[in-house]
């Protein structure tokens, strides 16, 4: 299992779109992976449960992988943060 | 709360409506893609909101507790729209909308009423009540004719229908149990007929009379290259009410001078939320580039709960008298910015005029200014080039509007009568409502009256007043329009030729000594009458 913090950089923050290009990547791998924020745990292969973190720009997320291809997941989840999903920092 | 015996039932109605929003948004998707990308992303992200394999578990243990389907998907998203509203920020929290619509689909689906999109091209649509949203996927999809249950002749479904030319008759109760799948249906809209599995001499008949049409419409087409001039030489500009920049190639088409409506809130049915204004701004520039030179006139967002319910807090009893037109953009400034934002700076690609929808009082007309002012300030301050002076009208749609019309002449720059709404408040009538359908008519002695009175008002101050209203494309009404001194109209691409033809054999002297009548008139029996005294020969036929 691997844990990091991420932070949302994009200015809109994790609105539809971003929240759709965290579950494409999370889907793609057989680990489950979870955002937390205050302890909220969500499942990121959920595009609704992405959306409702509600996580603005500056926000601070909890990344959990857990699976066989783990180290793949969180590298290419911890990208796309940060990035700030090709949008304005 | 269902019945333990129920749950399967409910599970499988869950799974049917599930998999038909999918292949519906999936469908969608297809017919954007050649459109805008925009519109796409759109569509993908309400297809993973759709197919949300952790929600779609969440909604079936919902059913599995003892809901019907339709309260498990409400429920469900409640909780997560929770969550959204008290999401810090704007942009989040408006995100709501977008579980809004899947629900909306869902539900839908639930219900039945969206209806197969397996459709044939040729095929006729029979169904309880349909969707302005429904009605712009049936043009698509070349629907050769429309029959409901529900609505009047004014609902906005059937004004679509009317605008794209396709034959629709409304009203009939239980037509979807008296016809069946695969019937032979004639819709004769000019009569409101519906012949169900008729016999070959009336199929004849039809044939013989469609012929008879097309070739009347193209001696019409043949009018396009020519003035819009009474016999007496009075000029009437003729311009086109439009929804899309495809109407707007159809205006130029039909010889149109310009368009005199765009209802904007068309954007918002095919964005399916409020666009920004980067997005808003190319949908104006692209029906300005098709215009060339002419005027267009911008109406801003005329939305209600009936029309567009999004970024309304709540259900309210009676839209029409709402939270709507400019009500709604007051109350919502920062959409009523984005848009005066996206159409000041379009106006520097073409000839544009904005109107507010819905006014009934002074006051609002100063406090949509305020929020122009400043908008025009923001803009000018961060370099951006745009129109400071485009024109501003209001829509004299509101019988408090057409009373104060002298004082509103005094303070914009043009006025556009839109007769059905003010026809709807004037009689207290709503449109909509098929048991009232006789009340409802624009023809109304007291309905005209106050047109004449909001005529007189433009023409004192001397600013240009139009129809863009229903009565303007009526075959019957030309005549009075012209009596009464309008001289600019506005109405779908497919009547204008129609218009243009009864302008063309009008004579504006006799028409304005008929309403010299007209206005004496205290009944809508009498004021057919006087018309119809006037009318020579065959012109007032109507084509659809």
């Amino acid at each position: 299992m691997i844990e990091s913090t991420v932070t949302v950089r994009n200015r809109a923050g994790l609105h539809t779109r971003p929240a759709a290009m965290v579950v494409k990547v999370a889907s793609q791998f057989a680990s489950d992976v979870y955002l937390v924020r205050d302890g909220f745990n969500i499942n990121a292969k959920s595009i609704i449960g992405v959306m409702t973190l509600a996580a603005e720009q500056g926000c601070e997320l909890g990344v959990i992988v857990d699976g066989s291809d783990e180290s793949e997941a969180h590298a290419a989840l911890v990208e796309l943060f940060h990035s700030g999903f090709g949008e304005q920092l | 709360m269902i019945a333990e015996s129920e749950v399967t039932n409910e599970v499988d109605r869950l799974h049917a409506a599930h998999q038909a929003t999918i292949a519906d948004l999936r469908h969608a998707i297809d017919l954007a893609t050649s459109e805008s990308t925009t519109v796409v992303s759109i569509l993908e992200s309400y297809l993973m909101i759709a197919s949300d394999p952790i929600i779609t578990q969440a909604i079936i243990k919902r059913i599995e507790s003892g809901a019907s389907a339709e309260a498990a998907v409400v429920d469900e998203f409640d909780v997560h729209k929770t969550f959204l509203y008290s999401a810090r920020d704007q942009l989040l929290r408006e995100r709501v909308q977008d579980f809004e619509h899947v629900v909306e689909r869902m539900l839908a689906a639930l219900r039945n009423r969206t209806l197969s999109h397996e459709l044939r091209s040729d095929s006729i649509v029979v169904a309880g009540t349909i969707t302005p949203h429904d009605m712009l996927f049936f043009k698509r999809m070349s629907t050769i004719g429309f029959i409901t249950e529900v609505g009047g002749v004014t609902s906005h479904s059937c004004i679509l229908a009317r605008e794209y030319g396709i034959p629709a008759v409304i009203g009939i109760r239980n037509a979807t149990d008296l016809i069946g799948d695969g019937d032979e249906i004639i819709v004769d809209g000019f009569t409101g007929l519906v012949v169900v599995r008729p016999n070959d001499a009336t199929l004849q008949s039809y044939h013989k009379r469609m012929a008879e049409q097309s070739r009347e419409r193209s001696e019409l087409a043949s009018l396009a290259a020519l003035p819009s001039v009474t016999r007496d030489g009075q000029t009437v500009v003729l311009r086109a009410n439009i929804d899309t920049a495809i109407d707007a190639d159809a205006a130029v088409a039909v010889g149109c001078d310009g368009v005199g409506l765009v209802r904007t809130e068309t954007m918002l049915v095919a964005f399916g939320r409020y666009p920004n204004a980067d997005e808003q701004y190319q949908w104006y520039r692209s029906i300005l580039e098709r215009c060339g030179t002419s005027s267009v006139t911008f109406r801003a967002f005329d939305v209600g709960s009936d029309k567009f319910r999004e970024g309304i807090p709540h259900h309210e009893e009676n839209p029409a008298l709402g939270l709507r037109g400019i009500r709604f953009l007051l109350y919502r400034p920062d959409i009523f910015e984005q848009q005066i934002e996206a159409i000041l700076r379009a106006s520097v690609h073409g000839d544009v005029k904005f109107m507010l929808p819905m006014i009934s009082s002074i006051e609002e007309l100063d406090a949509a200014r305020r929020i122009m002012d400043h908008t025009i300030a923001s803009l000018h301050s961060r370099g951006v080039a745009i129109n400071a002076s485009i024109p501003i009208g209001v829509m004299i749609e509101t019988p408090a509007a057409a009373l104060l019309a002298r004082s509103f002449a005094e303070r914009v720059q043009f006025l556009s009568i839109g007769t059905n709404d003010l026809a709807q408040y004037t009689l207290a009538t709503d449109r909509t409502n098929e048991l009232v359908a006789d009340i409802f008519d624009a023809m109304h002695p007291a309905v005209v009256r106050l047109i004449a009175q909001t005529v007189d008002a433009a023409n004192e101050v001397g600013i240009p007043v139009s129809v863009c209203g229903e009565l303007a494309g009526h075959a019957a009404a030309t005549e009075l329009l012209l009596g009464l001194g309008l001289r600019e109209l506005s109405v779908a691409p497919s009547l204008a030729l129609e218009l243009k033809h009864r302008i063309r054999m009008a004579e504006s002297v006799a028409c304005a000594d008929a309403v010299a009548t007209v206005l004496t008139c205290t009944s809508t029996t009498e004021v057919y009458a006087v018309l119809q005294s006037l009318q020579a020969g065959d012109h007032g036929r109507m084509i659809t």
